[in-house]
């Protein structure tokens, strides 16, 4: 893991999932470091996920769904954002910065924001500075040569 | 049923942070209803207390979290009863007599309440 920071991105699959995918297709540039996770609607994230994120080292979270009113499921952006609120709250007890975590709502046309909030975001964190929580990159490479080790004895195992 | 409110964050750090392994215990009952004390929650101030020890210099300490279906009866904690050996403290996300009933079946165990109990009452909504 480099010095650039990461952000992770829990996108609705009926919008801000659609407008990650237009902004390819209109091929907008914006930063590489947003990984994208789809969610089918944002009323499913829970604050575990975005506590999860952040504890493992992610240095922001973008959580991006429909426009209020226009929710597939009907009010699922609703609790969602009242989850982030939660989120937001949660992390400043703790100590880290609520601005990392952000909703915003967005249509699925709108692949231009989603590049400008991808951009935003990036800019933001950069500006706070790396999650202080981030793990060494030594410490994850480890962890990814014990998480290999393991699979190549599973298999192994399964061979004989 | 019983209503309870989480501890600040800080508050139970501080109480925890001189431990070496902590279990952290949720109670399915009373206080998962008003969103202090359930499985979500439990899971949810495990994840926080990790990160608040990590930027407190104590990232040594290590929580983990169960959560039993009551901590106010003795055949529900005696579930936990194995689990618990491998602690040296308990954090009770259970109201007042879920924090008392653990201490009394695991003497010599510190369990310390990760909320404040407010009061008795009856949901209407």
């Amino acid at each position: 893991m480099s010095d650039e920071p990461l952000i992770l991105a829990f996108c609705c699959h009926y919008c801000a999932y659609a407008a990650a995918d237009l902004a390819g297709s209109m091929r907008l540039q914006y930063p590489g470091n947003v990984r994208v996770l789809r969610l089918p609607c944002t009323g499913k994230l829970e604050v575990n996920f975005v506590m999860a994120a952040f504890e493992r080292g992610v240095d922001g979270v973008i959580v991006a769904g429909c426009l209020e009113g226009g929710c597939h499921f009907l009010e699922g952006n609703l609790r969602a954002r009242k989850r982030v609120e939660r989120a937001r709250q949660l992390l400043a007890e703790i100590g880290l910065e609520p601005e990392r975590l952000e909703m915003f709502n967005l249509s699925s046309a709108e692949g231009t924001r989603f590049a400008e909030i991808a951009t935003t975001m990036v800019e933001r964190v950069k500006r706070l500075g790396k999650n202080p929580l981030r793990p060494e990159p030594k410490r994850i490479e480890h962890g990814i040569q014990e998480m290999s080790r393991q699979a190549e004895a599973m298999l192994a195992g399964e061979k004989r | 049923m019983i209503v309870a409110d989480r501890k600040k964050i800080p508050e139970i750090r501080d109480m925890i942070k001189d431990h070496r392994r902590v279990l952290l215990v949720g109670c399915g009952t009373c206080v998962t209803v008003c969103l202090a004390g359930g499985e979500r929650e439990t899971g949810i101030l495990g994840s926080a207390l990790r990160m608040a020890l990590r930027l407190a210099g104590r990232g040594d300490v290590a929580v983990d979290e169960c959560t039993i279906e009551r901590q106010c009866e003795d055949a529900f904690i005696d579930l936990l009863a194995p689990r618990v050996s491998g602690y040296d403290a308990i954090c009770s996300l259970g109201c007042g007599a879920g924090v008392q009933a653990l201490a009394e079946r695991f003497p010599g165990m510190p369990v310390y309440p990760g909320l404040n109990t407010q009061f008795m009452g009856i949901l209407e909504s």
